[in-house]
């Protein structure tokens, strides 16, 4: 019997509509991970090791061949830019992330030395390059939208998915730096070396998606 | 800050023994069939192997000495051996050549990187037959250091033919997301005609079945102009090694000849020798 395939999926906003789409291929789990302490689980044939891991650390271990397969947001693979192989847009998880600040900084914040709040330093970075202008990035890794206010931050650098959040912060959307949804990613040598197993599992993504 | 950095290592005692038994092993393994060590040096100037770098001209560690000539240090073997035999060699061909020397590279995640790497060329005319004899020593090195699962995952510039070069790019970052499917492993999805198909059938003549013929390995074109392999251990999660034909890295120096080379990364060896030992 071949040892099962390992995923890593993001708990967080990612974490329900992964384990749907398994669910939706058959793929049962012997325990409900959701609202355990638990963290990894096998399915009831034994052929799926499912992890629950923080959004920000599949990638690592994805790349470090803990597991063979993952589900991250695209927003997770452009900033950390791992050796990860990216299978399937599984099309869920939209958000983008946006520029964003006070709305009297709008006509503004495309200035040298701008302060802005984000977990996206790399992100942040690539975005004001590309503009010729030199950034600051304050690292801060929640409640980002207080940072403006609280002077600081100028402006702020982060994901939104509705923008409800930014408003009631007083904030507003400059600009969109990327969208992002949710991918099925690889190890480079799971690839190769369970390819017959991972083609399969691809293919019920893919079928799940275009039900 | 006491350590040696980010993507450096320090070598202890210890290391060194286990090091120094596994570069015996793999010396033994290619000197007997008739490979002669070489030594590159550690810097290169820039401008003199600018043509030949392909992708690896981003990764480069470079500096200006006091007179400003560029130099980068030696970000693989293969381009200061072409160089070589190019302008010392040329009348010795052909030439079985072999290494074992770090490699330093920029690396987007660890930063500056030096890498201790193994590799073996051979430069001159060659044939298929020659072709299947380096992956042959391929499996022959593998085996003696005691990496017993390994698979070489092999393919060719040609079967890329009908992409365009958005697609490309996007095969070579590992992005499969812009393909209708998933790229197709096996010999069936080739045309019985193409070189890689009558490869794969002189492959199986010899015996050796641990060979994929993988349609999503893509590798730079400026770089492998014929066949290119990677080597992978079922058991360990990263690559070993690779390798393939690099003519075009011998025409970057002027010197029409054929040439033919894989390289292995010491530590990952080390790595999926581990993983293949009963615990």
């Amino acid at each position: 019997m071949h040892p099962p395939l390992t995923i890593a999926c993001a708990k967080g906003y990612l974490w329900n509509n992964a384990i749907d789409l398994l669910a939706g291929m058959g793929i049962v789990f012997a325990n409900d991970l959701t609202d355990s302490r638990q963290l990894s689980t096998i399915d009831t044939r034994g052929t799926i090791r499912l992890m629950k891991v923080r959004p920000w650390d599949v990638p690592v271990y994805i790349e470090g061949g803990a597991a063979d397969l993952g589900v991250v947001g695209k927003d997770v693979l452009i900033e950390q830019s791992p050796t990860v192989l990216e299978l399937l847009d599984l099309q869920f998880g939209g958000c983008d992330l946006v520029i964003a600040g006070p709305p009297a900084r709008q006509a503004s914040y495309l200035t040298h030395h701008i302060r802005v709040a984000t977990k996206y330093e790399m992100a942040t970075r690539a975005y004001f390059d590309e503009r010729a202008i030199r950034c600051l990035p304050i690292p801060l890794y929640g409640a980002m939208e207080l940072a403006p206010s609280t002077g600081v931050a100028d402006i702020i650098c982060d994901l939104t998915a509705t923008g409800q959040t930014l408003k009631e912060n007083g904030l507003i959307v400059y600009d969109t730096v990327f969208h992002s949804t949710a991918r099925l990613v690889a190890n480079p040598v799971s690839f190769l070396s369970k390819y017959t197993d991972i083609a399969r599992l691809y293919t019920g993504f893919k079928a799940q998606l275009c039900r | 800050m006491k350590h040696a950095g980010l993507g450096l290592r320090d070598y202890l005692p210890d290391d060194i023994r286990r090091r120094d038994t596994l570069l015996a092993s793999l010396a033994d393994v290619v000197t007997a069939r008739g490979f002669q060590r070489i030594i590159t040096p550690s810097l290169e100037q820039f401008s003199r192997i600018e043509s030949a770098l392909g992708h690896l001209a981003h990764q480069t560690i470079g500096f200006f000495d006091s007179s400003g000539t560029h130099l980068i240090l030696r970000p693989d073997h293969t381009i200061p051996i072409a160089r070589i035999v190019a302008s010392r060699l040329r009348d010795k061909l052909p030439l079985a050549l072999f290494y074992y020397d770090p490699v330093f590279r920029k690396d987007a995640v660890l930063g500056e990187t030096e890498v201790m790497q193994f590799g073996c060329e051979r430069i001159g005319p060659l044939s298929m037959d020659d072709e299947v004899a380096m992956i042959q020593l391929v499996v022959d090195i593998t085996r003696a250091i005691g990496i017993s699962d390994i698979e070489i995952h092999i393919a060719h510039p040609d079967v890329f033919s009908g992409y365009s070069p958005t697609v490309l790019t996007h095969i070579r970052e590992g992005n499969f997301t812009i393909l209708e499917d998933l790229p197709p492993i096996g010999i069936d999805h080739l045309p019985s005609s193409s070189y890689l198909h009558a490869f794969y059938d002189r492959l199986q003549a010899s015996h050796l079945p641990n060979t994929v013929i993988n349609l999503g390995l893509y590798k730079d074109p400026m770089y492998y102009n014929g066949l290119y392999f990677t080597v992978i251990s079922r058991s360990y999660g990263h690559v070993l090694g690779s390798g393939g034909r690099y003519d075009s890295v011998m025409h970057a120096f002027d010197c029409n000849t054929q040439a033919f080379g894989f390289a292995f990364q010491l530590h990952h060896l080390e790595g999926a020798i581990s993983a293949c030992t009963p615990h």
